[in-house]
C-alpha cells in the first residue's frame, strides 16, 4: 500500500527525501518496480532542462562552462557565476585536482566527463548525474598519442524489465532505472580529414561487458562513413534509440545518413536516405526531440526547416513537421534591439538578414516539438517553428565551442543503473 | 431462491426492470447490505465472483468492516449514478477535477480520520476498485507532499529504525533531494 500512495507524490525530490523515514521506506523507494510506476504516473511531466555550454572541444585545464536552466515557462535561470563554472560538477574527484577537463556528450541528465592525468598515457571517463551528483568511473582507455581527434557516441539503452507480473497498462513504460550504455570513440581517420572513408576505427566501451575494446567499422554499400567531413561534422554524432547517427557526404553534397547500432552490430553500419526535400548543400544539424531524430536546416534568407524521422526501414522515412519562411518570421522586438545596440540604420529587411547570418541550431526544445533554441550573435533565441515567431532568452558573451542539453526525467536517472534482480517488493 | 445466473454486461434492459438484480454484501463483523448488483460491480472483486456463479447472493467480505463497508458503497452508488449509462468497467477514473464533476463530492467523502482513511485504501485495494484507490491514496500523498520526514513519522505513527549513523548515510548519499 506504502507504494501506492508514494508513486502518486507529484515529485521525485519529496519522494526521494522520504527515503529516510525508516528502512521500509527505503526499500519501497528505491526498488525499480517502484520508479516505474512512478515514472508512468508522471508520464506527461514537463521536463526541467538546462543548457550547458563550455569553452572548449578537447581536454583542457582551462576548460569552463556555463549553465542556462529553464522553468516551466522556459524563463531562464542561471545558476552559476561563468567565471567559476565547473563547480556544477565539483563532486567529480579529478576536479579537485585540475586536470585537463572536457565534457564530452550528454544523454538525458547524464554527463560523460573526460579527464586525462597528466603525463599518463590514457583517459579516463566519468558518467556522471550532475543533479544527483552520483558518478561512475569507466575503466582508462590507452591514447595513442598520435590521433587525439574524436568524436564522441553516449549510447543509453533502457533494459525493458518484464520480470514482475504487471498488469497490461505497465508493459512498456518507461523507465530509467536499469539501462545499458555504451560509450563510443570514433577516431579521427587521418591528418587529413576531408577523406573519403569506408571504415572506421573505434573503441567501444560497453556496460555489459565493462571493458574497452576496438572495432573496425564498415559498410556495405561503401558509403563514406567519415564524421569529420565539414558537413558531418557540424551536425556531429547523435544518440537516439540506442544507435549513433552521422551525416554521410559526398562531394561536398549531402547523400544520406550513417546509423550505427553497436548494441546489435558493431562492425556494420546501416544507412537512411536523406529526407526528399532537403538541401543537399547546406549545412544540417541533427537532434532528438522525445526519441525521435530529427534534422534541422536553416537556409539563409531562404527558410528554417524541420523533419522528423518517422521509420527506420525502406532506408527511411522522413516526415516534414515544420518550415517556415524568413520572410514571414518574426522577430519581435529583437530586430529594433539590435539596431540600437548596434546603432544600425538598415532596413528591415536588411537588418534580419544580417541577424540571420548568425544564426545557428542550439537545441530542439524538450517540452514544445514546435520550438527550437538558436544562437544568434551574442544572443539565444526561442524559435517556434509554426508561428514564426522568434523570442530572445537571454544575452551572453562567453566563447561557446561546445554544447549540451540536459532533460531531466520524472525521476533521475541512477548511476550506475540499477541491476535487474532486483528484491520484490512486500506491501 | 434464484441462482445468479447474470450474464456478465448489466444491460439497459435490465436496468430499466424495476426488480433490478441485487446483491447482499456481508461485512466482517456480520452486518449485510443489500446492494443493485450493478453498484456492487464497481469493485472488480465483487465483480469476478460474481461471473464465477459463486456469489449465491451473499457475499461475504471478511477483510471489512460494517463501518468501512457502509462508506464504500456510499463510494460506489455515487459513482455509479454519475457514470449514467455507462458500463462499471468502462467508467474513466481521472482525478483530474477540471473534467470529474464529482470532486466536491470526493473532496469531502475523504475528510475523515487517518485511520478510516487507510482502512478505506485496504478496502479499496481488496475490492479493486479504482477509482476509490486512486482518490484516498492521493490523497494521503497530497498530505505527504508538504512535510519533512520528521514530520511523516509524527503524523503517521512510524518508527524511525535508522541509527544516526544510517539515517546521515542516506541523506548524504541523497542530498540533491534535501537542498
Amino acid at each position: 500500500m506504502l507504494l501506492e500512495i508514494l508513486y502518486r507524490l507529484p515529485c521525485c525530490r519529496r519522494a526521494v527525501q522520504f527515503k529516510s523515514v525508516s528502512k521500509r521506506w527505503l526499500s519501497v523507494i528505491s526498488n525499480p518496480y517502484f520508479i516505474r510506476r512512478f515514472m508512468d504516473r508522471h508520464r506527461h511531466y514537463v521536463c526541467k532542462f538546462t543548457h550547458v555550454f563550455q569553452n572548449t572541444i578537447e581536454l583542457n585545464v582551462n576548460t569552463y562552462i556555463r549553465l542556462v536552466s529553464y522553468d516551466h515557462n522556459d524563463n531562464p535561470s542561471f545558476k552559476f557565476d561563468p567565471r567559476i563554472g565547473l563547480e556544477f560538477l565539483d563532486f567529480l574527484p579529478v576536479l579537485s585536482l585540475h586536470y585537463p577537463v572536457c565534457i564530452q556528450a550528454s544523454f538525458n541528465d547524464l554527463l560523460l566527463v573526460c579527464t586525462q592525468v597528466p603525463k599518463a598515457s590514457f583517459f579516463e571517463y566519468y558518467i556522471c548525474n550532475p543533479f544527483t551528483k552520483h558518478w561512475l568511473k569507466l575503466p582508462p582507455i590507452p591514447t595513442d598519442g598520435t590521433r587525439t581527434r574524436v568524436m564522441i557516441g553516449f549510447l543509453c539503452d533502457p533494459c525493458i524489465c518484464d520480470s514482475d507480473s504487471d498488469n497490461d497498462r505497465e508493459q512498456g513504460c518507461i523507465t530509467n532505472a536499469h539501462y545499458r550504455f555504451m560509450v563510443v570513440r570514433i577516431l579521427c581517420p587521418e591528418e587529413n580529414t576531408t577523406q573519403f572513408q569506408t571504415q572506421l576505427q573505434v573503441q567501444i566501451f560497453s556496460s555489459e561487458t565493462n571493458e574497452w575494446r576496438n572495432s573496425v567499422v564498415s559498410s556495405p554499400r561503401k558509403l563514406n562513413l567519415n564524421p569529420f567531413m565539414p558537413i558531418a561534422c557540424y551536425a556531429g554524432v547523435i544518440a537516439c534509440n540506442g544507435m549513433l547517427h552521422w551525416v554521410c557526404v559526398k562531394d561536398k553534397e549531402i547523400k544520406g545518413f550513417v546509423v550505427f547500432d553497436p548494441f546489435n552490430d558493431s562492425e556494420q553500419c546501416h544507412y537512411i536516405h536523406p529526407p526528399i526535400d532537403l538541401s543537399l548543400r547546406h549545412y544540417v544539424s541533427l537532434g532528438v526531440f522525445r526519441r525521435r531524430l530529427r534534422i534541422f536546416q536553416l537556409i539563409y534568407a531562404g527558410s528554417f526547416s524541420l523533419w522528423e524521422l518517422e521509420d527506420y526501414s525502406n532506408a527511411g522515412t522522413w516526415c516534414m513537421k515544420q518550415k517556415v519562411y524568413f520572410s514571414n518570421m518574426d522577430f519581435g522586438d529583437f530586430l529594433q534591439r539590435a539596431k540600437n545596440i548596434h546603432g544600425l540604420d538598415y532596413s528591415d529587411e536588411r537588418t534580419k538578414m544580417m541577424l540571420y547570418r548568425d544564426m545557428t541550431f542550439l537545441a530542439f526544445h524538450p517540452n514544445d516539438g514546435d520550438s527550437v533554441f538558436l544562437h544568434c550573435g551574442n544572443s539565444v533565441q526561442l524559435c517556434n517553428l509554426r508561428t514564426g515567431v522568434l523570442k530572445r532568452v537571454y544575452y551572453y558573451s562567453s566563447p561557446v565551442r561546445s554544447k549540451f542539453q540536459l532533460v531531466q526525467p520524472s525521476w533521475p536517472t541512477p548511476v550506475p543503473p540499477l541491476p535487474l534482480n532486483a528484491p520484490s517488493i512486500s506491501n | 431462491m434464484a441462482s445468479s445466473s447474470t450474464s456478465v454486461v448489466v444491460s439497459n434492459k435490465e436496468k430499466e426492470n424495476k426488480n433490478t438484480k441485487k446483491v447482499t454484501l456481508k461485512s466482517s463483523d456480520g452486518e449485510s447490505f443489500e446492494v443493485d448488483e450493478s453498484v456492487a460491480m464497481e469493485s472488480q472483486t465483487i465483480k469476478h465472483i460474481i461471473e464465477d456463479g459463486c456469489a449465491n447472493n451473499e457475499i461475504p467480505l471478511p477483510n471489512v468492516t460494517s463501518g468501512i463497508l457502509s462508506r464504500v458503497i456510499e463510494y460506489c452508488k455515487k459513482h455509479k449514478e454519475a457514470a449514467g449509462e455507462s458500463e462499471p468497467s468502462v467508467t474513466s477514473y481521472t482525478s483530474n477535477s477540471t473534467t470529474n464533476p464529482l470532486t466536491e463530492w470526493d473532496t469531502e467523502f475523504v475528510k475523515v480520520d487517518q485511520n478510516t482513511l487507510f482502512d478505506l485504501i485496504l478496502a479499496a485495494n481488496y475490492l479493486d476498485i479504482k477509482g476509490l484507490l486512486d482518490l484516498t491514496c492521493k490523497t494521503v500523498a497530497d498530505m505527504m507532499k508538504g512535510k519533512t520526514p520528521q514530520e511523516i513519522r509524527e503524523t503517521f505513527h512510524i518508527k524511525n529504525d535508522y541509527t544516526p549513523e544510517e539515517e546521515a548515510e542516506v541523506r548524504k548519499e541523497n542530498q540533491w533531494a534535501f537542498e
